[in-house]
């Protein structure tokens, strides 16, 4: 009965009061004709108030009549009624409608652009990237595709490297990523030793040009001449290379703490402090339960 | 030995409800707070204290209150104090 009671909700219902002395008659009558009522109540011996479906109100004023009972229509609920109360309120429905549509308008479109990660490029000549795609402060959604505006970016410009659009709402934020270079080796091309910064004891060496001056397990200080840039051999002369090598050494870093001279220490002192709490589920154990 | 007609001996061995072939109505008593009656006829009286169905059943409590109503069932709910004849 709950979902044919909601259903009846929404098409409309009116609350009835009946009076009469042949109120069983109009019970009955109902019964026979099929009008559905429910939730009826009995005020007092004669009067009695129930729910019926809107369209159902003329036929019952019918049998009212056979059956000589005075009804009254104390309550209307129901989508009808709700529509022909707002029927007198057109601005209200009329502003409600615009302003719907103002918003549906005003999300298709992006509204602000953010970049982040750009390190060596600046923000402008981003912005101008992107608006040479057509990729501006309030441009439609749907006229954007990433996937396009990503790849013209990544042919006319070498630094960028990655580009990641992601959309929060009506904000685009964009990840930059550039290119980085390889640090340039200022001794690339001079022909040059490797000199220890730091004294230790060698761990590893391996040389990729150059000669080995100290090998694994040898204590070096600072200073000491680790790789040469020279390669002889018996069958030619002497060669100058730029020494290239990796080279693991164990060392040690000094650092200094200042700790004071007097420290405090807590100590149990003996004393009690009592304190008190309100449980409530240990209340409730002390109650019966019925 | 009671002696059946025909016609109760053949409605016997088919096994109907009896409140169908006689046709009388069925209730069902719920706690002291519900009534369901199937195969009423009518309402007969309808008080805070009484109703009455159909000629025969009637129910007496206070605060009586039809919670549903159909063609075939009617469901009474209230404080239900005795169900006469």
């Amino acid at each position: 009965m709950f979902l044919l009671k909601s259903f009846n909700y929404l098409k409309g219902y009116i609350v009835v009061r009946a009076e009469g002395f042949f109120i069983e008659r109009l019970m009955n009558l109902c019964q026979i004709r099929n009008l559905k009522t429910w939730d009826t109540k009995i005020w007092c011996s004669g009067i009695i108030e129930f729910k019926i479906n809107s369209w159902d109100y003329e036929r019952l004023l019918e049998i009212a009549k056979i059956t000589r009972c005075n009804i009254e229509k104390i309550n209307q609920r129901g989508a009808v009624s709700v529509a022909k109360r707002y029927s007198k309120r057109k601005v209200f429905a009329v502003m409600l409608s615009v302003i719907c549509v103002i918003i549906s308008l005003i999300n298709k479109r992006f509204w602000n652009i953010e970049i982040q990660g750009n390190q060596d490029i600046s923000l402008s000549e981003i912005y101008k990237e992107l608006e040479k795609e057509n990729f501006k402060k309030g441009v439609l959604k749907d006229e954007i595709d990433f996937a396009n505006v990503k790849s013209n970016i990544y042919q006319r410009r070498d630094d960028i490297l990655w580009l990641g659009f992601s959309v929060k709402g009506n904000t685009v934020i964009v990840d930059v990523v550039e290119r980085k270079n390889p640090e340039e080796d200022p001794y690339k091309n001079k022909p040059c030793n490797i000199i220890s910064e730091k004294d230790g004891i060698i761990e590893s060496i391996y040389v990729k040009e150059g000669s080995a001056n100290v090998e694994k397990g040898d204590a070096i200080y600072k200073g000491d001449l680790l790789v040469k840039g020279t390669i002889s051999s018996e069958y030619s002369e002497d060669r100058y290379v730029s020494a290239n090598a990796e080279i693991m050494i164990k060392t040690w870093y000094e650092g200094k703490v200042a700790i004071p001279y007097e420290k405090s220490l807590l100590i149990k002192s003996g004393n009690r402090h009592n304190t008190y709490k309100l449980s409530v589920r240990k209340l409730c154990d002390k109650f019966v339960k019925y | 030995m009671k002696k059946y007609s025909v016609r109760e001996s053949f409605e016997k061995a088919l096994e109907i409800p009896i409140e169908l072939l006689k046709n009388v109505p069925r209730a069902t008593i719920i706690g002291d707070e519900c009534v369901l009656v199937e195969n009423y006829k009518a309402i007969v009286e309808y008080e805070k204290n009484l109703i009455r169905l159909s000629n025969n059943l009637s129910i007496l409590g206070e605060d009586l209150n039809v919670a549903e109503i159909t063609s075939d069932e009617i469901i009474i709910n209230g404080k239900i104090k005795s169900i006469e004849f």
